[in-house]
C-alpha cells in the first residue's frame, strides 16, 4: 500500500532546442522548433533528410575530459541531465543515506552511436583502435551505472529499455519506490542518442515526414527522429517540505498496459491505451473530469494521431473537446526512449507555470482528429491535473499522472 | 511472499526439469566447442550453446519467420511455463503480464540490421526486421503470443537481468499492479557477444571441455558464455481462493546494490544482507547459496569472501555454482540459477560445483561439493553479481 507522497523537485533536460530547465521551457514556450539537417548520418540515399539532433549541447561544459572519455553519448547525455536535475532541485547528495538514492532510466536504443562505431570496424573495415573499451561502454547499463558513479549514488539501479515509453515506466518505477518506503530519492527518466539503425528504420517504413512534424495535422506526413534527456529528481513530499525544495508537481500515480497485438501496429479499438489510462485514473484516485491537460504522445503519423483522438473521444466523450493537449514532438522530433521523460517534464513545468506550449506546424484541422491542440502559440491557462500518454513499439501504453501540489 | 506456480526453460541442458537436474547432479556439463559460428579469429573457442535448438518443437511456425532466435528462445519458455501452471488466472488477459530480464537480445538482430543498411544499401533493409532492433522486442512477442496486457517490461542489467527482472515483478505484485507475471531472463549466444567477451578478454582461452576449470577453481582461465531462457509463473501469495497446483517455491526476499566505486566485496556483501533482511530471515536458516561465481577469479574470489562474512557465525555453510554444467549465461544466469533452487528443494539435495577442482581459496565454513550430497533444505541464496557493479540476490524457499 502507497504510503508516501511523491513529487518532483528537480528538472534536468537535453533536447535539440535547448539544454537546462530554463533554456528548453523557454524555447518550447516559444515554438522554436530543432528540426535541422542529419549531420551525424550520409541521408542521401534516404528519402528524408532531417530530424531533431542536439547540436547545441557543449559537453565539455558539464564533464571533465576523464569522464567523457570513459561514457558513450547516451551516458554523457544521462549523467549531464542527472547533474542538471541535482542542481536544480538545491539537493545537497552528500547528506542524503546514499543506498537510498537511485536511479531509474528508461531507453530505446542505449549506447546506439556505440554500436555503429563497433559495426563500421567489423563491416566496412573502418578500424577502431578502443575496441574493447567500446565494447565495455556499449551495454545500455552503463547509462544508469554511470549516473551512478559520477553521482555516488547506492540505491536502486534500473535500466527499463521499454522503448518509446521507456521514460514514464522509469518515472512509474521510481514513484512506487519511494511511495512504499523502499527508497527516499530517485533520479528517474530516459535517454536515446540519434541512431543510425532508427533513422533508416522509419525511413524504410515511410513513417517519416520530409520537412516537419504536424501532430494532429490533416497533411501530417510521419514523425522525425531525434535525441535527448530528461530526468527529473524525484523524493518524498515531507523529504521535499523539510528542506523547503521547491515542487514542480506531485506525482499521483500510473499505468500500463500492453496491446498484446502487434510490434509495430498499435491496437485498432485502442484497447490498450484505455486499459492504461483507466487504470492511472484510478492509480491517482481522480476521476476524468479533473483531467485538464494530456500530453498526447502525438507523433505526427496518420494512424498514431487519429488513433489518439478516437480513443480520447471514447474516453472523454464530449469533454474531450474542452480538454487541451499537445504534442511536443512537432518542435524536438520524436526523442525515443528519452520522449516520455521531456514530456513529464512539460507536463510538471505546465503544472507550475500555467503555461502550456504550442502544437506547431498545425495548419490545417483535420475532422478525425479534432483536437484542442493549443496550436501554434503557447497559452496561458491554469492546469491542475495532466496526464502524460506515451506508447511503444512492443504494443506498450503508459500514463503517468501529475497533478499541483497544494498544502 | 510471491509464489512460483510454473515454470519453463531452454537450456543447454535440455528442457526438462528431472533431466537438468539428473545433468546437475551428476556432473554434467553443456560445455564444448562452439559450433553455431567460426571462432576461429577468437581467443576462446567453448561455449554452451543449444545447438539444436528447433522453436517448432514448442511454437506453431505462423509467424515465425521474422523473428530472432532471442525472441524465439523466450516464447518457448513462456510457452512451457504457462502450460505448467495451474492459476486460471493466466487465461485473463488484463491480469496477466511479462516482465523480461534482457540485456543483449536485440544485439544480433540491430547489428545485422545495421550491416545490411552499410554494406549493401538502404534499400536492402527488410523493414520486417525492423521491430526485432528494439530491446523490449521479445518480451513484447510473449505478450503478442499469449494475450498478456496487464503490463510487459524488459529490464537490462547484465548479469543480474534476471534476478533484476524477478525482482521488478515481485515488487508490481507487491505495489498491486499485477496478479500474475510471467517473469525471467533470457540471453543468445550469438557472434557478436562472443566478439565483445573475447575483446574484453574475459572468456577462458580453454580448449578442451576435459580441460576446463571454472567457478572458484585457482586454475580458472575466465568464464564460457552459454545460452537460454527460462520463465516462472508468479504469483502473489495471498488467499485469493485460486487453485494454484503445483508451487514449485516461494520467493521469500530480496536484495540489490549498486556499488559505484568498484568494491566488489562490499557489493556482493550488502545485497546478500539485505536479501536476508528482506526475508526476515538471519544467515543461520539459510541452507545452501547457488553463487554467481563463473570462473573469473576476481569476482569469485570476492563472492567467498563476501559470504563468508556474511555467514561468519552461523557455522557451515553449503555453496554451489552451476556456471560450469550451463556456462555464464549473462542475462538468463539467474533463470537457471533459480530452476537448480527450485530442483534442490524439490530433491532436497546440494549439488556440487563443475569445475572446481582447486578451490581459489578456503574458508572453514564454506562447504563446497564434489558429488551430490541429499539433506535437508528449507531455505536457499540465489546471487548474481556483476562486474559492472550491480549485486543482486533473492532467497527461494519451500
Amino acid at each position: 500500500m502507497k504510503n508516501r507522497r511523491v513529487v518532483i523537485t528537480g528538472i534536468g533536460v537535453i533536447s535539440s532546442v535547448g539544454v537546462g530547465k530554463t533554456d528548453f521551457w523557454n524555447q518550447i514556450v516559444e515554438g522554436q522548433s530543432g528540426i535541422t539537417e542529419v549531420e551525424r548520418i550520409d541521408t542521401s540515399e534516404l528519402p528524408c533528410h532531417k530530424g531533431g539532433e542536439v547540436k547545441i549541447l557543449d559537453i565539455s561544459k558539464y564533464l571533465e575530459k576523464g569522464q567523457i572519455d570513459k561514457m558513450g553519448k547516451a551516458s554523457q547525455f544521462g549523467v549531464i541531465a542527472a547533474k542538471l536535475a541535482a542542481e536544480d532541485a538545491q539537493v545537497q547528495l552528500e547528506s542524503l543515506e546514499l543506498e537510498r538514492v537511485g536511479v531509474s532510466l528508461g531507453t530505446t536504443y542505449g549506447e546506439a552511436q556505440i554500436l555503429e562505431d563497433i559495426d563500421d570496424h567489423l563491416y566496412l573495415n573502418n578500424k577502431k583502435e578502443d575496441l574493447a573499451q567500446l565494447c565495455e561502454k556499449f551495454p545500455y547499463y552503463q547509462i544508469n551505472a554511470n549516473i551512478a558513479k559520477v553521482l555516488k549514488l547506492k540505491g536502486e539501479n534500473i535500466m527499463i529499455p521499454n522503448a518509446c515509453a521507456a521514460g514514464n515506466f522509469a518515472i512509474g518505477y521510481a514513484y512506487d519506490l519511494i511511495s512504499n518506503n523502499n527508497m527516499d530519492c530517485m533520479f528517474a527518466g530516459g535517454v536515446d542518442v540519434f541512431s543510425r539503425v532508427a533513422y533508416l528504420g522509419f525511413n524504410r517504413l515511410k513513417a517519416m515526414a520530409p520537412e516537419k512534424v504536424q501532430p494532429f495535422d490533416k497533411d501530417r506526413k510521419g514523425m522525425m527522429v531525434g535525441e535527448g534527456a530528461g530526468i527529473v529528481f524525484l523524493e518524498s513530499l515531507d523529504s521535499a517540505l523539510a528542506r523547503g525544495a521547491e515542487i514542480y508537481a506531485e506525482v499521483l500515480g500510473y499505468g500500463v498496459s500492453n496491446d498484446a497485438f502487434d510490434m509495430v501496429t498499435p491496437h485498432p479499438d485502442g484497447e490498450g491505451v484505455l486499459i492504461a489510462m483507466k487504470k492511472a485514473i484510478k492509480d491517482a484516485n481522480i476521476s476524468l473530469d479533473d483531467v485538464d491537460f494530456i500530453s498526447l504522445h502525438g507523433t505526427g503519423t496518420k494512424a498514431n494521431d487519429k488513433a489518439e483522438f478516437q480513443i480520447m473521444s471514447q474516453l472523454f466523450g464530449e469533454k474531450n473537446d474542452d480538454i487541451l493537449v499537445n504534442s511536443i514532438k512537432s518542435m524536438l522530433g520524436h526523442t525515443m526512449g528519452a520522449a516520455s521523460a521531456i514530456e513529464a517534464i512539460t507536463c510538471a513545468l505546465i503544472i507550475k507555470t500555467g503555461v502550456i506550449p504550442p502544437t506547431i506546424n498545425y495548419e490545417n484541422p483535420d475532422p478525425n482528429c479534432n483536437f484542442n491542440c493549443v496550436p501554434n502559440i503557447a497559452r496561458k491557462h491554469p492546469v491542475t491535473v495532466a496526464l502524460n500518454n506515451s506508447y511503444a513499439f512492443g504494443g506498450n501504453n503508459t500514463c503517468l499522472v501529475l497533478k499541483k501540489y497544494h498544502n | 511472499m510471491i509464489s512460483i506456480t510454473g515454470l519453463g526453460f531452454i537450456s543447454p541442458l535440455g528442457d526438462n526439469l528431472d533431466a537438468y537436474m539428473d545433468a546437475l547432479i551428476n556432473l554434467e556439463s553443456a560445455i564444448k566447442p562452439i559450433q553455431l559460428f567460426d571462432t576461429g579469429n577468437y581467443t576462446a573457442c567453448l561455449g554452451a550453446e543449444i545447438a539444436d535448438f528447433d522453436p517448432k518443437k514448442y511454437l506453431t511456425e505462423k509467424g515465425l519467420r521474422y523473428l530472432d532466435k532471442n525472441t524465439k528462445l523466450v516464447l518457448s519458455a513462456a510457452k512451457l511455463a504457462i502450460e505448467d501452471t495451474k492459476n486460471p488466472l493466466i487465461n485473463e488477459k488484463e491480469e496477466v503480464g511479462v516482465v523480461l530480464g534482457n540485456t543483449f537480445g536485440c544485439l544480433n538482430s540491430i547489428s545485422n540490421f545495421d550491416k545490411m543498411a552499410i554494406t549493401k544499401g538502404f534499400t536492402s533493409i527488410n523493414p520486417s526486421e525492423f521491430a526485432n532492433t528494439v530491446a523490449n522486442s521479445s518480451a513484447s512477442n510473449v505478450s503478442i503470443k499469449n494475450n498478456a496486457m496487464c503490463m510487459n517490461v524488459t529490464v537490462s542489467s547484465g548479469y543480474t537481468s534476471t534476478l533484476d527482472a524477478v525482482i521488478y515483478a515481485c515488487d508490481m505484485i507487491k505495489y498491486e499492479r499485477a496478479k500474475v507475471l510471467i517473469a525471467g531472463g533470457v540471453e543468445e549466444l550469438c557472434e557478436q557477444l562472443h566478439f565483445a567477451f573475447d575483446k574484453l578478454g574475459v572468456l577462458s582461452n580453454e580448449k578442451e571441455p576435459k580441460s576446463y576449470r571454472g567457478p572458484f577453481d585457482k586454475n580458472s582461465r575466465g568464464i564460457i558464455l552459454g545460452e537460454g531462457a527460462g520463465m516462472f509463473i508468479l504469483e502473489g501469495d495471498k488467499d485469493t481462493g485460486l487453485s494454484r497446483g503445483k508451487e514449485y517455491g516461494k520467493i521469500l526476499g530480496y536484495g540489490k546494490f549498486y556499488e559505484p566505486e568498484g568494491n566488489h566485496k562490499t557489493g556482493m556483501y550488502k545485497a546478500m544482507e539485505k536479501a536476508l533482511r528482506n526475508a526476515g530471515i538471519s544467515p543461520l536458516d539459510v541452507d545452501a547459496v547457488i553463487a554467481s561465481a563463473n570462473g573469473n577469479n576476481e569476482m569469485d574470489g570476492n563472492e567467498f569472501e563476501a559470504i563468508a562474512e556474511v555467514f561468519a557465525d552461523s557455522g557451515d555453510i553449503n555453496v554451489i555454482s552451476i556456471q560450469g554444467n550451463v556456462g555464464e549465461c549473462y542475462s538468463a544466469k539467474g533463470a537457471f540459477q533459480i530452476i537448480a533452487a527450485l530442483g534442490m528443494l524439490e530433491k532436497q539435495v546440494i549439488l556440487p560445483t563443475y569445475g572446481c577442482k582447486e578451490p581459489l581459496a578456503h574458508y572453514k565454513n564454506i562447504k563446497l561439493y564434489s558429488k551430490a550430497v541429499y539433506k535437508n533444505i528449507g531455505y536457499i541464496l540465489i546471487n548474481s553479481f556483476s562486474t559492472d557493479g550491480f549485486y543482486s540476490s533473492i532467497i527461494i524457499s519451500k
